[in-house]
């Protein structure tokens, strides 16, 4: 009952304390422009607020960046409703119908509709994250070493394939990642690796000014391409939708924020991918749209901006729960939580249930401030998205590298966080991720270590090592899912679904 | 998966000189993962190093070959693939912004925040085509000021002192 009670109170810690209620609410009003900018990313806006962060309290920088994860993944279906520009990849399939809303001058109820069904689909996600996360949580104590070594290889896997391009480039970065996170004195023998030695490197390779490199300074090089956006003047009158639009999309939105949940509980896979699905869902379920759909179907935003939003509580189920990073926001989270001294997996929830329930309810905190800002300021809005690059790119550079430098007051940082810029650029200029890189960095360790005490208790017997996988079922269905996700990389899979999809045909006629 | 549309897109200018170099590094790091423990135990400190290496070298080589695949990059009339890559990938604009930030690097301890910040975001704003100058030097000490006085007072982050942050004391 005690127990009750202390969770209760940890739960309502950011609704009863003042600076960390001001906190969510800037975080979230930071993160819808940061969201909603084309060019700022929410992953780039955690990782360069995490080196200026980690003097404060955990609790603090939960709340900035919490509030600043819901607003980002709001925030960019904005510009991709008013000027057809998604500001974030999960929003690219809100542009779909709401471009074109917005054409016939329904931009404010469009708006209006994404931000009822966002904070909808976010406060699903947050009630998941509550029931599910202790669920998981008891089921992650049975998970052998070997268990967490599969979650690991498939977070790297999906994050690789799910988003796009060629999988062997997504294996590539992901493996990148991990040789990354190798870099010091092994944890087990103290054996250095890759140090070169240099004292520096024994603590392993600073992390936080790879992500800011990767995330900051290679998207600001990416951005100089192309300078210019156009800015299109929109009517934005009336904002809030009628009460019988809303109730008529409520079962479509309950639907896609549980798939959202679900995308986003995946290791490796988030908004990005939710929305994507979310919208095919829609395109699929939704016989007889008012509009059809890329002309402006209601369901065409509605079903996508659940799905994103609800993502983020989901993202937080194996964050917190198994220490698996949900996407690479969240793996940006994890090297924050790492920094405050904290470890996520299983344990957290035992020994520090105090921290769960405080990001529970600080989450619903983010998602109420959602609600407040999502209907206000949509003129101030419209003006700072037109802030022109030229004067945008270059402040970003100077965050970037000043939140190098405060990592630990000292410039070599720098040079890290513009090596791995430059190193990013090319990545990504042919056609390599970056996720997939820092999901590795984060996962390597924690793979060295699982690997290796698998194999060590089995006395580092391949053969004993490998029929554990088909005895245990926790990792009998781990490696299946494992090896589904490969297979269905290949163009074997496409075959196999090809024949599946003719007999429905012909069983159908 | 990739689509049959990307498959026949021509390949970047440097695209696969930049693969080969992956590879290259890839192959020097299984080396050096090797070296680690050797192949002593298969729970040793080199072994997640070296199926990690190992990993990068044969998805690099399945790049390779599939890169190989398509069609060589485009060329204008009269260019080199140098000049092509200068052009299309890396141009003059991105050379220049990368060495402005290595000097702001360099100058940042020196010279301190303010002054060093200025410089660079002047200097870049140029770089970037901005013609309009006393809207851009006010912006950019408006932006500034509110920049430093937010990481002063809300982020307690210590920032490289020069002359002028001395001033403010």
């Amino acid at each position: 009952m005690n127990d009750v009670m202390m969770n209760i109170s940890y739960f309502g810690m950011s609704f009863l304390d003042p600076y960390l209620m001001f906190l969510t609410a800037a975080g979230v009003f930071f993160g819808i422009y940061v969201g909603a900018i084309p060019g700022l990313s929410v992953t780039m806006a955690v990782s360069i607020l995490i080196s200026f962060t980690f003097k404060w309290g955990v609790n603090e920088a939960l709340a900035l960046i919490a509030g600043i994860y819901y607003g980002g993944v709001y925030g960019g279906s904005r510009s991709a409703i008013l000027i057809n520009v998604p500001g974030a990849p999960a929003a690219i399939a809100s542009g779909l119908d709401g471009y074109p809303l917005a054409k016939m001058g329904e931009a404010g109820q469009a708006i209006g509709l994404t931000t009822i069904m966002g904070v909808f689909g976010g406060l699903i996600g947050v009630l998941c994250l509550a029931v599910g996360a202790p669920m998981l949580s008891d089921l992650a104590l049975l998970f052998a070493p070997r268990d967490y070594m599969m979650l690991a290889i498939w977070g790297l896997l999906l994050v690789g394939s799910l988003s796009g391009g060629m999988m062997a480039k997504g294996v590539f970065a992901g493996a990148l990642g991990i040789l990354f996170g190798m870099v010091g004195l092994d944890p087990l023998t103290a054996e250095p690796r890759f140090t070169f030695g240099s004292v520096h490197l024994t603590a392993g390779a600073p992390y936080v000014a790879a992500m800011i490199g990767l995330f900051g300074v290679s998207e600001v090089m990416v951005q100089l391409h192309e300078l210019h956006f156009p800015v299109v003047k929109q009517n934005v009158s009336k904002l809030l939708p009628s009460w019988s639009l809303i109730r008529k999309h409520l079962p479509l939105a309950s639907r896609c924020s549980i798939l959202g949940v679900v995308v986003g509980a995946l290791p490796g896979a988030g908004g990005d991918i939710a929305a994507l699905m979310a919208y095919d869902h829609a395109k699929r379920t939704v016989k007889n749209p008012e509009r059809p759909f890329g002309e402006g179907a209601w369901e065409g935003i509605v079903a996508p901006e659940a799905a994103a939003v609800g993502s983020v509580g989901g993202c937080y189920i194996p964050m917190l729960t198994l220490g698996i990073p949900g996407d690479a926001v969240t793996a940006v989270i994890i090297g924050a939580l790492y920094i405050h001294g904290l470890k996520p997996g299983p344990m957290m929830l035992l020994e520090t249930p105090h921290l769960f329930w405080f990001t529970v309810g600080n989450l619903i905190l983010a998602c109420i401030w959602l609600a407040i800002f999502g209907f206000m300021g949509i003129k101030l809005f419209a003006k700072i998205v037109e802030i022109p690059k030229s004067a945008l790119l270059p402040m970003i550079v100077v965050l970037s590298a000043v939140g190098s430098y405060a990592i630990e007051n000292n410039p070599v940082h720098i040079y890290w966080m513009l090596g791995f810029g430059v190193v990013g650029y090319f990545l990504k200029m042919y056609g390599y991720q970056v996720g997939p890189v820092i999901l590795g960095i984060i996962l390597g360790p924690l793979l060295d270590s699982n690997y290796r005490r698998a194999m060590i208790s089995v006395s580092n017997d391949p053969l004993e090592f490998a029929a554990e996988f088909f005895t245990s079922p926790v990792s009998a269905v781990l490696l299946a899912l494992l090896v589904l996700t490969i297979l269905s990389q290949t163009r074997y899979w496409a075959r196999i679904t090809g024949m599946f999809k003719r007999a429905g045909a012909e069983a159908a006629t | 998966m990739i689509s049959e549309k990307e498959m026949h897109k021509p390949r970047l200018p440097g695209e696969l000189g930049f693969c080969l170099a992956l590879l290259l590094f890839s192959l020097t790091a299984l080396y050096l993962s090797y070296r680690i423990s050797g192949l002593s135990s298969w729970s040793s400190a080199g072994s997640l190093p070296m199926g990690a290496s190992l990993a990068m070298s044969l998805s690099s080589l399945v790049i390779i070959f599939r890169e190989l695949s398509k069609p060589a990059p485009e060329l204008r009339l009269g260019k080199t693939l140098a000049q092509s890559f200068f052009e299309k990938v890396f141009p003059a604009r991105h050379i220049i912004f990368v060495f402005v930030l290595i000097a702001y690097m360099f100058l940042l301890e020196p010279l301190g925040f303010i002054t060093s910040s200025f410089l660079y975001l002047v200097a870049t704003s140029l770089v970037l085509g901005e013609r309009r100058y006393v809207h851009m030097i006010v912006a950019n000490v408006l932006s500034l000021a509110v920049v430093y006085l937010v990481f002063q007072t809300a982020f307690s982050v210590v920032l490289p002192e020069g002359f002028l942050e001395r001033m403010f004391r």
